[in-house]
């Protein structure tokens, strides 16, 4: 059920039995995945599901607690900068030092991945300007607002031109415009066949620029399938989701002035 | 004389009921510096104006909450009960209760300076600070220069000795006069009402700088290094360089600097204060993670680069400022002693410097701990530091050692420590390398 790409395609993201306890807790639980390349694959669900547990296991950011992953036939493993070179994060949070300004960032992030001085300069300046943060470059990431740092981490996940993309909520916080470009980006680099895998909670977004996704509830898969499969089935992807996740039940708010 | 306070304390007694009162001045000194250390170094595990500024209650209350919790700290009861210990030789002098509670006042005034310099920092600029590091840069002259063994260094010892705190309340203590009363309480009182003056004005500002402090802060543009970590490098440098140990490690050398020009002193002396800076800066050697958070760790493990290259990088960082720390030392050796004991110097220096950060590394993967820019930070058990600073210090120690014998085998022996010190840091990166890179949750959740 879980096995997304057909036969001939080549899975670049492969996953299976993927675990992670902490403690009692089980974040995630025997997730099976294969993303072939050159594919936009989302990953929805909602808030405490796993689905940033699930980035970091196949970042090598979280070690698992049983199963494997690997990217492009290799195992994913913290120590191996091979593969480090070959992805790009952008993790939850951003992981950002709040004591260096956005360009220096991106200095920093450039000449560690092999970058020449000048290369590093001219590609974060282009960056920035398809972002729109040229004008924030020397803001401290610390004084910088949501979007800003959301931005940096997206700049610093492209430029090493990477041939995998881990996006943890890419466009939580970002304008309208910026959106835009980056969603432009991301299909572009697919058709390139760079493989995006990005976790979002607008669904709307995830419903026009991926091209598969999965559904993840209390660590598990639920529903794996193409997005046009949606269409063709008369549902949308908000339906699916309600459909598996539920909603809250509506509480008497009488006290806000509501009726 | 014997340095455990049982005996201080009866040193004490004795003398106050000969009417001397250097033992007792020595004693009240010493627990003044213990709780303004205990202050300082953020020991005191009160609550912090970062916490205190969240709850709903007015200024007086939260300075009230903030002083009360400094008893939530064992380290806080244990310099308590040694502060009321301490009290027990004036009932041998000639005015017990005068004695004592001028001593409880000056203990007071002394926990209001701690907590108003906790509140200052904060608060001030950093013009103020640089005024208040010149101010501390002066006295270190001064009690530089009052250490020479020259007639005039007695008058100023004389005067220094005549304007501590702790005399105020010895003289109360003996007083014959009610004029020698009247004079030490009225200074301090006099004292106590302006510390708790400054507190009373730093303290409800510094629950809103706290806040906004980062915007006071402007990007500068750094000098650029070459190399694939000259960013990152240059990024640890400018983080270390916020540590105050970093700055206090600064006193000694302006001590010894002057203590070189004005006395007939040792060729060794320049080789022992750089091994001294190298060794109060222990905090920083062996704590390279301090500063790092949850995200940063989770950056290293983005960024291609291996656990020894990023403690290379730390190393090279914190290098760069305790190098400019020793600087006027080396310039000491070379005026005193020419090339040869400038080499000396740098060869002290550099295996210093090395052994530090050899046995640093690894502590900083096995027993990291939280630091915040701009606060002493809080450091091990005493055991365990003089353990780190003794491992540390050691091929440094060796050096020094060895140059004082006349053997000829002295430079096999300097070069032996040289290149085993080399190759002790060579492990440490390697071996404290691969360990971050297991051990990074671990640390990840210490520094949380």
């Amino acid at each position: 059920m879980d096995q997304v790409g057909g036969p001939q395609a080549v899975s670049v993201i492969d996953a299976h039995g993927l675990t992670k306890t902490f403690g009692a807790v089980t974040a995630v639980r025997n997730l099976t995945l294969q993303v072939p390349s050159g594919t936009i694959f989302a990953f929805v669900g909602p808030n405490g599901s796993g689905k940033s547990t699930t980035v970091k296991l196949l970042t090598g950011l979280l070690a698992p607690t049983a199963g494997e992953a690997r990217i492009a036939g290799r195992a994913v493993s913290a120590e191996d900068l091979a593969l480090r070179r070959a992805i790009g994060i952008l993790p939850e949070g951003n992981a950002l030092f709040p004591d260096l300004t956005i360009w220096e960032h991106l200095e920093l992030s450039g000449q560690l991945y092999g970058l020449t001085r000048q290369e590093t300069q001219a590609r974060a300046l282009q960056l920035l300007r398809h972002l729109d943060l040229e004008h924030g470059r020397g803001t401290l990431v610390d004084e910088a607002s949501f979007g800003m740092r959301k931005k940096c981490a997206l700049a610093m996940a492209l430029l090493h031109n990477p041939l995998v993309l881990f996006l943890d909520e890419p466009f939580e916080g970002i304008d309208p415009g910026s959106s835009r470009n980056i969603k432009d980006l991301l299909v572009a680099l697919a058709a390139r066949g760079v493989t995006v895998f990005l976790t979002s909670h607008i669904l709307e977004v995830v419903e026009r620029l991926a091209d598969r996704f999965a559904l993840i509830l209390g660590g598990e898969i639920v529903a794996c399938q193409r997005v046009s499969d949606l269409a063709q089935a008369g549902t949308t992807l908000e339906e699916l989701y309600l459909r598996h996740a539920g909603r809250p039940a509506a509480e008497d708010l009488s006290w806000l002035g509501l009726r | 004389m014997a340095l455990s306070l049982p005996a201080l304390l009866s040193n004490a007694s004795e003398e106050l009921a000969g009417g001397q009162t250097r033992s007792m001045q020595q004693v009240l000194i010493g627990l003044c510096l213990v709780w303004l250390a205990v202050l300082a170094e953020g020991r005191d595990g009160s609550v912090t104006s970062e916490r205190l500024r969240r709850f709903p209650l007015d200024v007086p209350s939260l300075i009230a909450i903030r002083v009360l919790s400094l008893w939530l700290s064992p380290i806080v009861w244990m310099v308590t009960i040694a502060s009321l210990l301490s009290l027990l030789p004036f009932l041998y002098a000639r005015h017990p209760l005068l004695g004592i509670l001028a001593a409880l006042f000056l203990y007071a005034v002394t926990l209001g300076l701690g907590m108003s310099a906790s509140a200052l920092r904060v608060v001030c600029s950093t013009g103020a600070a640089v005024a208040v590091a010149a101010a501390l840069g002066i006295a270190a002259v001064l009690v530089g220069l009052a250490l020479v063994q020259h007639e005039w260094a007695a008058y100023l010892r004389a005067g220094l000795v005549m304007i501590n705190p702790a005399a105020l309340a010895t003289t109360a203590a003996m007083a014959t006069t009610p004029v020698d009363v009247a004079w030490p309480l009225g200074t301090l009182a006099l004292a106590g009402a302006a510390v708790w003056r400054v507190l009373l004005w730093a303290f409800p500002r510094s629950l809103e700088a706290g806040a906004t402090r980062s915007s006071v802060r402007r990007s500068r543009r750094a000098a650029w290094l070459p190399g694939r970590l000259g960013p990152l490098i240059r990024k640890e440098h400018r983080a270390v360089l916020r540590m105050p140990e970093l700055w206090m490690g600064l006193l000694p050398v302006v001590v010894a600097v002057v203590y070189s020009f004005t006395a007939l002193a040792s060729p060794t002396l320049p080789l022992l204060a750089v091994a001294l800076t190298c060794a109060l800066n222990l905090n920083l050697t062996s704590n390279s993670f301090g500063l790092d958070r949850p995200a940063a760790l989770t950056r290293y493990l983005i960024l291609p680069i291996r656990g020894r290259d990023l403690l290379l990088a730390k190393n090279v960082g914190l290098a760069g400022a305790l190098a400019m720390q020793v600087a006027p030392l080396l310039a000491v050796a070379a005026w005193q002693g020419g090339g040869g004991e400038l080499v000396g110097a740098l060869v002290v220096t550099g295996v210093s410097l090395l052994g530090h950060l050899a046995w640093g590394n690894i502590v900083s993967v096995f027993e990291p701990r939280r630091a915040e820019p701009y606060r002493f930070v809080q450091g091990p058990d005493p055991v365990t530091a003089l353990i780190n600073m003794a491992l540390g210090a050691a091929p440094g120690m060796g050096v020094i050692v060895s140059r004082l014998s006349a053997s000829p085998l002295v430079p096999v022996g300097i070069a032996a420590i040289v290149l085993g010190t080399i190759a002790w840091y060579y492990g440490s990166l390697r071996y404290a390398g691969a360990s971050f890179e297991r051990r990074v949750e671990i640390i990840s959740r210490r520094l949380a």
